[in-house]
Order: C-alpha cells, then sequence, then structure tokens
C-alpha cells in the first residue's frame, strides 16, 4: 500500500496566459504528495498567468487526494485572479472538487455552536458554577431533610423492595472488603505500637493503642472511606446513569419526589448499615492486633484483653459508632448529589463517580476532625 | 454484475455462543455499489458488520475481501485489509478528548507519511465534502447529532478507503438531516467510487440510496431476501419482506422473541 513507488507528479506548461498541470503518476494519500503552498509559490513567479488547467496524463492514477489538491489551490488564489480551467479533468474529480468548494454555502455551516469564552469569562462561569454548586449542596440538604420528615410521618413514597437491595448491597457485599482492610488496619497499628512501645518495655500497652485506636478512629474511617469508594461511587454512578437515562425526569413528571424515591432508601441504608460494618471492623481490627501483639511481642490473649478493658470505657465504642453514622450520611449524600449533579453523556457519569469519592472522602476527615475536637473539648 | 466481487461471503454462520444469529449467509458485495443490509432488531445487522471488520469471528463459514480470505488471514494481513476500509459508527465514535480535525487527521498521521502541512490540506478536503469545514476546530460534544455523523463520515472517508462501512448512518436523525446525509453518501460514493456495505432500517433511506438490499430475517435466522429494492417491493419474495418494505406489520408477530 504505502509503498516509496505511489510518486504524484506535477509538469507545470506555460502557453502565454494559461499554465497548463500536467499531473501523472500516482496521486494516493498513501504515497508522496506535493505540497499546494509551495507549488503555488514557484508559479506566481510566471508572470501573466491567468488561467490554469489541470490535465491528468493517461495512465495515472488518482485518488480524492488530487481534488484535495486542486481545492487548496483554488483556495490560495485568495484574490481569485485565475480561473481554474477543470474541464479536461474526469467527471467525478470535477465534482468532488464542486462539493468540496460548495460546502460552505451548505446550510450547516451557518449553524455554528457560538464563541468559546475567553479566560476571564471562562474564570467568571467557573465562579458561578462554584456558587451554584454550593446553593445546589445546601438545596439538596434541606430537600432530604424535608424528605426524612415525611417518611417519619408515614408520607414518603419509597419503594422499599429498592432499599433492601440497598441495604443488601451496602452491608452483606461489603463484608469482605471491610474485613480484609480491618484486619490489615489492625496489623498495622499493632505493629507500629510493637516496634515503638517495645523500646520502652511497655508492651502490655499495645493493647492500648489498638483499642483506642481502632475503636475510636480507625474502626469508622476506615470503612468510610471503603463505603465512600464502593457505595458513594456506586450511587454516583446509578443515578448518574438513570439521570443520562431520563428516568429522573420521569419520575418528576408523574408526581413522585426523586430524593424521596431515590435518594432516601441510599441515605436510610447507609446510616443503618454503617454502625454495623464498623462494628464488625472493630472485631475485626481488634483480633488482627491482638494477632499481632501475641504472635509478635508474646503479649498472652488475657492480658491483652484485660488490658485493653480496663483503660477503655464506652464511651470511646459509642464515639466510632457515632462517627459511622454521620459517614454514613456523608458517603450516602454525596453520592446522590454527585449522582444528580451529573451531566449527559457517558464520560459524565465516569467523572459523577470520581467526583463522589473525593467529596465523600474529603468530608469524612473533615468531620472526622470537628467530632474528635468536639469529643476533647467534651471530654469523651 | 460481471464485476469482481469486493465482499464475499460464504456460509457463514453467526453466534453469540450457542445462540444462532444468522445462518447460512451467502452473498457478495459487488464493485461500486452500495449493499444495505436490512431487517428488524435483533436480526443480526450490525453483527454481520462487526463479523466484516474482524471483531467477532463467525462460527462458521468465511468472509472474503477479493482474494484473500479475511477469516483465515493474520493479524497483519487483516490490518492491510482494514487499512483499505472506512467505517462510520452508529453514533460516530469521535474520540471525545480530540476536535473534528484532529479525529480525521489521526488516520492519516498513523497510516500515512505526509507532511503536516499536507495532512492539514487533506482534512480540510474531506471536511468539506462532507459540509463540516468550519468546524475543524470543534470538539464532538459541541456539535449535533448530524454533524457528529457526518464528521464521522469524514473520518471514515480520510484514507480514501476502496470500501466503506456505514452502522445505521441515518438511525436517529431528524428527517432532514438524514436526507442530507443520504445524499452525501451517494454523491460520494459516484464521485469517489467506493464499495458501501450499510446497515440500516430506515426506509428512506434504503429506498433512495442502496442498489441492493439484503433481509435478514430474525425470525428464520436466515437471509430470506436480496435484490434491488423497487423489485423487491414490487415481488417480495415472502411476508417478513413485503411487511419490512411496506411498514404493514398487521398480521407479522415474532414470537420467537
Amino acid at each position: 500500500m504505502d509503498d516509496a513507488s505511489l510518486v504524484a507528479e506535477i509538469h507545470p506548461v506555460a502557453e502565454g496566459s494559461r499554465l497548463i498541470l500536467n499531473l501523472g503518476g500516482a496521486w494516493s494519500t498513501h504515497g508522496v504528495l506535493p505540497d499546494a503552498a509551495s507549488e503555488w509559490a514557484a508559479w506566481l513567479d510566471l508572470e501573466g498567468v491567468r488561467t490554469i488547467q489541470p490535465v491528468l496524463k493517461e495512465g495515472s492514477s488518482c485518488d480524492s487526494s488530487l481534488a484535495s489538491f486542486l481545492v487548496e489551490l483554488s483556495r490560495l488564489d485568495a484574490g481569485g485572479q485565475i480561473e481554474f480551467d477543470l474541464s479536461s479533468l474526469p467527471e467525478n474529480l470535477v465534482n468532488l472538487v464542486r462539493i468540496a468548494q460548495q460546502s460552505s454555502q451548505r446550510e450547516e455551516a451557518e449553524h455554528t455552536a457560538g464563541t468559546r469564552p475567553g479566560w476571564i469569562e471562562a474564570f467568571g462561569n467557573l465562579v458561578i458554577r462554584q456558587v451554584r454548586g454550593s446553593i445546589e449542596i445546601a438545596t439538596f440538604t434541606g430537600e432530604w431533610t424535608i424528605a426524612l420528615t415525611r417518611l417519619l410521618r408515614g408520607k414518603a413514597k419509597i419503594r422499599w423492595e429498592d432499599f433492601w437491595m440497598i441495604m443488601k448491597s451496602v452491608s452483606t457485599d461489603a463484608l469482605p472488603i471491610v474485613a480484609l482492610i480491618s484486619f490489615l488496619v489492625g496489623v498495622i497499628i499493632s505493629f507500629l505500637g510493637a516496634v515503638t512501645l517495645k523500646k520502652f518495655g511497655a508492651e502490655f500497652a499495645v493493647a492500648y493503642l489498638v483499642g483506642f485506636g481502632i475503636l475510636r478512629e480507625m474502626g469508622a474511617i476506615m470503612t468510610g472511606i471503603i463505603m465512600a469508594g464502593r457505595s458513594g461511587a456506586a450511587f454516583a454512578a446509578q443515578i448518574g446513569s438513570m439521570k443520562i437515562n431520563e428516568e429522573i425526569d420521569a419520575l418528576k413528571t408523574i408526581g413522585i419526589s426523586p430524593i424521596e424515591f431515590i435518594v432516601l432508601p441510599r441515605l436510610l441504608a447507609l446510616f443503618i448499615m454503617m454502625p454495623i460494618l464498623t462494628l464488625f471492623s472493630n472485631v475485626i481490627g481488634i483480633l488482627s492486633g491482638w494477632i499481632v501483639a501475641e504472635g509478635l511481642m508474646g503479649v498472652p490473649g488475657p492480658v491483652f484483653f484485660s488490658e485493653m478493658q480496663s483503660v477503655l470505657y464506652i464511651g470511646d465504642f459509642l464515639l466510632g459508632i457515632f462517627k459511622a453514622c454521620v459517614f454514613g450520611i456523608l458517603v450516602a449524600t454525596a453520592g446522590c448529589l454527585r449522582g444528580l449533579q451529573s451531566g449527559s453523556g457517558a464520560d459524565a457519569v465516569g467523572l459523577a463517580a470520581t467526583r463522589a469519592v473525593v467529596a465523600g472522602i474529603t468530608l469524612i476527615v473533615f468531620a472526622n476532625a470537628i467530632i474528635d475536637w468536639a469529643a476533647a473539648t467534651l471530654g469523651i | 454484475m460481471d464485476k469482481q466481487a469486493k465482499i464475499r461471503i460464504s456460509n457463514m454462520t453467526m453466534a453469540y455462543g450457542s445462540r444462532v444469529i444468522q445462518q447460512d449467509l451467502n452473498f457478495d458485495i459487488q464493485e461500486g455499489e452500495i449493499l444495505a443490509i436490512i431487517g428488524g432488531s435483533g436480526c443480526g445487522k450490525s453483527t454481520l458488520l462487526k463479523h466484516c471488520l474482524g471483531l467477532i469471528e463467525p462460527a462458521r463459514g468465511t468472509i472474503h475481501f477479493g482474494d484473500v480470505c479475511f477469516t483465515d488471514a493474520g493479524m497483519h494481513q487483516r490490518q492491510a485489509i482494514l487499512k483499505r476500509c472506512g467505517v462510520l459508527y452508529q453514533n460516530g465514535a469521535l474520540w471525545s478528548s480530540m476536535t473534528i480535525g484532529e479525529n480525521v487527521a489521526l488516520p492519516l498521521k498513523e497510516f500515512t507519511r505526509l507532511s503536516k502541512s499536507k495532512i492539514r490540506e487533506l482534512v480540510r478536503f474531506k471536511l468539506s465534502l462532507v459540509g463540516l469545514d468550519k468546524f475543524h476546530d470543534y470538539y464532538p460534544s459541541e456539535i449535533s447529532g448530524g454533524m457528529k455523523k457526518r464528521a464521522g463520515l469524514a473520518r471514515a472517508l480520510a484514507l480514501d478507503p476502496e470500501i466503506l462501512f456505514l452502522d445505521e448512518p441515518s438511525a436517529g436523525l431528524d428527517p432532514v438531516s438524514s436526507r442530507r446525509l443520504d445524499e452525501t453518501i451517494l454523491e460520494l460514493k459516484q464521485n469517489l467510487g467506493s464499495t458501501i456495505l450499510m446497515v440500516t432500517h430506515e426506509l428512506p433511506s434504503i429506498y433512495a440510496v442502496a442498489d441492493r438490499v439484503a433481509f435478514l430475517d430474525a425470525k428464520v435466522r436466515r437471509m430470506t431476501a436480496i435484490g434491488a429494492p423497487a423489485h423487491l417491493l414490487k415481488n417480495p419474495p415472502n411476508e417478513s419482506v413485503h411487511q419490512f418494505l411496506t411498514r404493514n406489520f398487521t398480521e407479522y408477530t415474532d414470537e420467537e422473541n
């Protein structure tokens, strides 16, 4: 196909005011083609040329690249002083040139999609988008609060089948990954404690570290982050594709609030399941911490657990569970909101999922800091 | 009809696993003709196109491009064949991160040794053939559905293909855009001399563009008719062809699906 033997040739011959272009060789997109601009520049030196007449030599071959070349020549003749005499070319070639030249006159060419904004306008648009985004978050939070009160008064239209499906997907389906991550986090905390506390001869204190670390912080945070990556992203993707499919609009037009129908089950499911998953995560984390403490430092089980019991009290555990409830709401809100904000188009769904995860994790970290600070102030 | 067959499909059976879509397909696409594959939804029209492009392997039978057996060909040989083909996908399949111009330029950049300025010229030319030269710098998301298809067509034409595959070129377009696209296809076919295999279920397109149509019947899973659309309309070989071409569904029910 694209071997060097495909070379296009031009032999211009001037005959008075007429320039005859003898076109030969092979005009193929896959071969070697002449550059219109440089050829044109060379012919400009020829004085008094009024007409250009391309002639295709016998035995030469051409594809549409020849037509392209001719169109380009006439485009280079910006002033329109040169007349192009295409009479000696094959009909289909002339037609192609004509089609291409008429392109700008077609209706569609007038239907321009407006100009792109400059940087000032783009910056302004960005600010407006951010402000609108904040308003949307506030509106959304208000909407689901109202929906929740309607639910408590037994007025909300919620599809319980959906609710149980979502419950399953955010609970039992998530158990393996929560177990794995919690196990590893327990191992990491215990190992960290083992390395540092050994220097002070306080190996038994690893029990405090694991107990505090898992119950107050890591159990809820890790579960929250897993759920943000797993369920928050899934919510955004599901709702985003529902939006593309106009399912949300269909709900609205028949008078069902998408907040009640779509957001509420997800919010409730995560709100209910996050504490339970966190409890599970706590158990796994503490067990794995004990395994490392016993295996690596020889702290026996009874000592480990009695030490842990002596410093921990119920408030530590409840704080973790409280955090889990908050994180559940935050992850579900971020996921559903990003889904509802999703633009149209397939790539918008992916973007919505990504933004849901980022928002979910950011919110978890911020909320955790605030809750810790409040707990410290209150002495919990 | 004496011309050499550009594509020959012999005894081909298409199946997804054990589910047979179409069996014993036998037909030719002659040089310079437009053959439309028609049939109801789910009859395997697009699947047939994917077989021709090597995206799906036939369960049985062969596809020849000229003298070369595509089905048995190795990867390099297949690529050489596909380089001579242009494809317009159903929704244009424009690469969304590139402008329309860059979309058309990519095959030229990849498969030719032309200079940048020459590629620019050819891209402008191909876009003006479909009436989109003013939209060189627009992104696919900024143009309408009909224009996307036109841009897809310009990209399919980038390497001056001998064979064009068009997957539902006018589906989802309004009647005017659809007609304009049909006209463009016809105009380009006449002047570029390409052979076209198109998949469609738009009756106006079929009558306006196709030299011959091949009817794939979803019910019996075979090609039950092939010929000029006007001829088939006048002498339909069976009831489903008649119903399809006249849009008269009164007695036809698809029991198998």
